[in-house]
């Protein structure tokens, strides 16, 4: 786990990891150990997963950015079920993640 | 330390304005003085803006003010159309319980998909009246 | 008092195209609309944006071949991108009893000159990818496709501009001028403008306007409701219909899979408002999981409702009227209009320019009502 990207000290809530639990889920096969309790968003930007796929039109990176449900950036295919807000989603025991790859293909035509 | 850029030169029409569809400021004011959009559903219709997963919700607000820059119109003379439902629905979940919904019977029956000799059965169909 | 060689009301589809065509004739033309093009809530709201020639009234193939032939090179001659894929359509069935029918409606569809198959089994499951293993038999036709209904008025709208069209937005049509038996103007709001032509194109609208000449146009309403889905990897080139049952589903070039089929909504012709009925989503919902499977994760984004106006014999009325003279009708499209309105609007102007009327649209004169109930009540 790399804590230094993690929130573990917050002036009003409880952010410490003392008593924190920890899940196991997968990204893209890769195991990885959270805590329970995190957001998924929250747990791969501090596992260091920033960018959770690609936009389709423009190809660019995109990832957690309003972080409150809002936005869609931060939608991941979770356990087979695409377009999951993660910032939205509590991590959970077992949890298969798979991040977007870039949509661009030939023969769709985003050119407007 | 981050450089300090100088902005005075730049158009802004790089910007990207409808984030999930990728349209740019250039793109949109395109679309007002090229294509005569004069309101914010136009717009969307036309460059797709607000069409993309979050529904408008982060540029609506924006592409109403470029409309009355570039337009020179009051943008919210026509309020955006938003469209049911407010958050992606999954068919499978839509579908659920179609056969408990006592209207409508059936599709409005277009030439198309009827079947084509009357002898054989069509499956709920509304025959125009 | 303003003036205008022809006016075109209702800048739909077909008024659209019809101005396009007129401009580019050379025609003095004047579009006008009670709104604005697109404004929503109309036919080209509603339409699901197939370009087909297939299952049509075999009055309406030859027309429909030749607007297709218009499809083609549409996009080159407005200069425009109208989203137009010609990647065909099959009409399919789960029904083995519809087989024999289906395939005779190839075979006199054949005999027309459409290039249609019936692709039966593995060929068709081989054809069309996705599709639930309970279909076994479709009707193909490689030459039929989709395009974007929004984008295309809004192209012919600035290709006839270009030409040198006139507009009037926000312009309603109250009635009509007639002196000896003719047009002479157009009655508007905002006042009368002169004109030798006037051509009804304001779908269910037209029917009020008509009123005004004690001209009923056999027409009623359906509002019918759409869907389309978040955009997913292409997996889809053809247009799908379901025989029996209401579908049209076909996948956009932005990626989202856009549902019609003639479900109904709620809609007021008076004020646009429109609704959506609940059990039509469910049940359009329902029906797109049963005819391709894959649907079912993939979420709803926007549905909506559009006004169509439909004829009693589900066909156009195009043509021009003995009385008065110059007034021209081409409204009523019942759901089918989107594909042939290049064509009409292209035969359209040639009728205003030459007098000659093309034999792909004399079946469609409002005449053929009467002479039904002549032969009715004979």
């Amino acid at each position: 786990m790399t804590d230094s990207l993690r929130l573990i000290k917050h002036p009003v809530l409880d952010a410490s990891l003392e008593n924190r639990r920890t899940v196991t889920i997968s990204v893209d096969g890769k195991t990885i150990s959270v805590f329970e309790g995190e957001s998924l968003a929250a747990a791969l930007w501090a596992e260091g997963v920033i960018s959770l796929g690609h936009n389709p039109n423009t190809g660019s990176n995109r990832g957690l950015y309003c972080g409150i449900g809002h936005c869609y950036e931060c939608r991941v295919t979770v356990d087979g079920v695409q377009d999951v807000r993660s910032c939205l989603t509590p991590v959970r025991e077992g949890m298969r993640v798979t991040l977007q790859k870039a949509e661009i293909e030939t023969g769709t035509d985003h050119g407007h | 330390m981050t450089q300090k850029t100088d902005n005075r030169d730049r158009t802004f029409d790089d910007l990207t304005i409808c984030r999930c569809e990728g349209v740019t400021r250039g793109q949109l004011k395109a679309c007002i003085h090229h294509s005569g959009a004069r309101t914010i559903n136009q717009v969307k219709k036309l460059t797709r803006a607000g069409m993309g997963p979050c529904q408008g919700r982060t540029c609506a607000r924006s592409v109403e003010i470029i409309l009355t820059t570039e337009a020179k119109t009051p943008a919210g003379v026509e309020p955006y159309q938003s469209r049911p439902p407010v958050r992606g629905i999954p068919v499978s979940t839509l579908a659920m319980g179609s056969d408990q919904f006592h209207e409508p019977t059936g599709p409005v029956s277009v030439a198309m998909t009827r079947t084509p000799d009357p002898e054989i059965p069509s499956k709920q169909i509304h025959k125009i009246k | 008092m303003e003036t205008s060689d022809v006016v075109v009301i209702g800048a739909g589809i077909v008024g659209s195209s019809t101005a396009y065509y007129l401009a580019k004739a050379g025609v003095e033309v004047t579009l006008i609309d009670r709104r604005a093009p697109i404004a929503g809530g109309t036919a080209t709201q509603a339409c699901a944006g197939g370009v087909r020639q297939q299952g049509r009234e075999p009055l309406e193939i030859p027309l429909a071949i030749y607007s297709i032939n218009l499809w083609t090179s549409l996009e080159a001659e407005l200069e425009a991108d109208l989203c137009y894929r010609q990647d065909g359509m099959t009409v399919v069935t789960d029904d083995e009893t519809c087989i024999p029918a289906l395939e005779q409606r190839v075979k006199r569809e054949q005999s027309l000159g459409l290039n249609i198959q019936l692709v039966q089994g593995s060929e068709l499951h081989d054809l069309i990818a996705g599709l639930s293993p309970h279909i076994l038999a479709g009707s193909y036709l490689s030459t039929d496709g989709h395009a974007d209904p929004l984008r295309t008025v809004n192209a012919f709208v600035d290709a006839a501009r270009r030409r040198g069209a006139r507009f009037k937005w926000q312009c309603p049509a109250e009635g009509f001028v007639i002196n000896n038996d003719k047009i002479t103007a157009v009655k508007t709001r905002h006042g009368n403008i002169g004109c030798r032509f006037a051509i009804l194109s304001a779908g269910f609208w037209s029917r009020a306007i008509a009123a005004s000449l004690d001209l009923e146009l056999p027409f009623q309403f359906f509002p019918l409701q759409m869907m389309v889905t978040a955009g997913r990897p292409p997996v889809l080139d053809q247009v799908l219909g379901w025989l029996g049952h209401g579908i049209s589903l076909k996948q956009v070039p932005s990626g989202g899979f856009v549902i019609g089929g003639g479900w109904p909504g709620h809609a007021n012709p008076q004020n646009y408002s429109t609704r959506l009925l609940p059990g039509s989503m469910a049940k359009s919902a329902q029906t797109t999981i049963d005819l391709f499977p894959s649907l079912a994760a993939v979420p709803i984004v926007r549905a909506w409702v559009g006004i169509e106006a439909f004829c009693e014999d589900e066909m156009q009325i195009v043509g021009p009227l003995r009385s008065p003279a110059g007034l021209i009708l081409a409204t009523g499209f019942s759901g089918h209009g989107f594909a042939i309105g290049p064509g009409v609007g292209s035969l359209l102007a040639e009728y205003v320019t030459t007098g000659q009327l093309s034999d792909m649209i004399k079946p469609f004169g409002i005449e053929r009502f009467s002479k039904r109930s002549e032969e009715q009540s004979q």
